[in-house]
């Protein structure tokens, strides 16, 4: 925090500002209000080229492809997704 | 002097400056319209080389199909990848024509064999039961009888073997050896009856074993009036056997003729001009005249008529 003559001589105190994204606390959730946010390289820890992400009951996670010619496979509602030919 | 704090932060996110990776802190980041450019309704967001990236839907009833691990899946169709490569239909069922099964077998039956023979797959209505083909032989097939073969022929088969011995005895007691002329073929060489006729006149027929009938084939028919009987050596005596059938007439009836009698229980064997046999003699009881002489061909004992 810096500490400035005004000009009608009050002492301005000014905070350093926060203007990126590293700075910033991640501190609660954040509606995004529909708003984009792209060129994500992941949004799922460690993911890798072919990997797709579906939420798995506590947050996001990856799916990686399975063997070639499988197909994505449903489980019903509630279930993971699995590859499975 | 009044104090002033002024607060100088951004107040929007468009003046956040985007310099690093950042972990979320398993916060929820919620409401995003999209989380890699350009996406559109049903994209899938998926990771590229370096970022995500949206993957549009496939054609209608399409499945997404890996790819493999490192590449991006991709929609194709229903059957997934065998399907899109092997267009090609493996069918579950084969249909094979089932052979047809002969319904009958033919093979040469052997005479007399009843034979019944059906196919190994056939069902059990399908056995039949053949009637015996007899094919007829070729005459030049026909393999010769020997006929003086007789030592190892067993007792119980109706067979006829030519006599082993024959002799012609006068009423005075003269024996003549015609075992030669009985066993030949040559036409009348046996004299059933001496030159001079007369009551007591015997013919012997002989044999190794027992026998119950006498096939003779008498060449030339007698004619006369006399009457013969036949006999057995029972050990002791000569012996007139019971229930004869002389179907020769007393010689007087040509061609082949059998004469028969009952099995005498005593009947042994006796030795006439150096022959051990059993013996049967036929013995003039009567005698009247005789204008024709009957003269014998050929003689066969019968073991069992």
């Amino acid at each position: 925090m810096g500490i400035l003559a005004g000009t009608s001589g009050c002492l301005l105190v000014r905070p350093k500002a926060t203007s990126k994204l590293s700075e910033l606390t991640i501190d609660t959730d954040k509606p995004w209000e529909s708003k984009c946010i792209t060129n994500i390289k992941e949004l799922a820890e460690g993911m890798n080229r072919g990997d797709m992400v579906f939420f798995d009951g506590t947050g996001l996670t990856k799916i990686t492809p399975g063997p070639i010619g499988t197909m994505l496979t449903a489980h019903d509602f509630g279930n993971d997704l699995t590859w499975s030919y | 002097m009044s104090l002033l704090v002024m607060i100088k932060g951004i107040r929007k996110l468009s003046e956040l400056e985007i310099d690093a990776d950042k972990d979320w802190q398993a916060k929820g980041i919620t409401n995003l319209k999209q989380v890699a450019e350009m996406m559109s309704k049903g994209d899938i967001a998926v990771r590229d080389t370096s970022i995500l990236v949206r993957l549009p839907p496939g054609p209608e009833d399409y499945c997404l199909t890996s790819a493999g691990p490192g590449k991006i899946p991709s929609w194709q169709p229903k059957g997934g990848m065998l399907k899109y490569y092997y267009p090609v239909y493996i069918e579950s069922a084969r249909v094979v024509s089932k052979p047809a099964v002969a319904q009958s077998v033919a093979r040469a039956a052997v005479p007399g064999a009843d034979k019944r023979f059906a196919c190994v797959d056939s069902p059990p209505d399908n056995l039949r039961m053949l009637t015996p083909s007899v094919s007829s032989m070729k005459s030049g097939e026909i393999a010769a009888v020997n006929q003086s073969y007789y030592k190892t022929a067993p007792i119980g088969r109706d067979i006829s073997i030519l006599v082993d011995g024959a002799v012609s005895e006068t009423a005075a007691g003269v024996q003549t050896d015609e075992t030669a002329a009985a066993r030949d073929p040559a036409t009348g060489d046996m004299n059933l009856c001496p030159m001079t006729p007369a009551v007591n006149d015997k013919y012997y027929f002989g044999f190794d074993k027992q026998f119950r009938r006498i096939w003779l084939n008498t060449g030339l028919a007698g004619a006369g009036n006399w009457a013969n009987v036949f006999e057995y050596w029972n050990g002791t005596a000569w012996a007139e056997v019971s229930g004869e059938e002389d179907h020769t007439s007393d010689f007087t009836k040509s061609g082949i003729n059998r004469i028969d009698w009952v099995m005498p229980g005593d009947w042994v064997r006796t030795t006439i001009l150096g022959m051990d046999l059993y013996w049967l003699r036929c013995r003039t009881i009567t005698f009247v005249n005789q204008t024709v002489k009957p003269l014998g061909t050929q003689a066969w004992a019968c073991l069992l008529a």
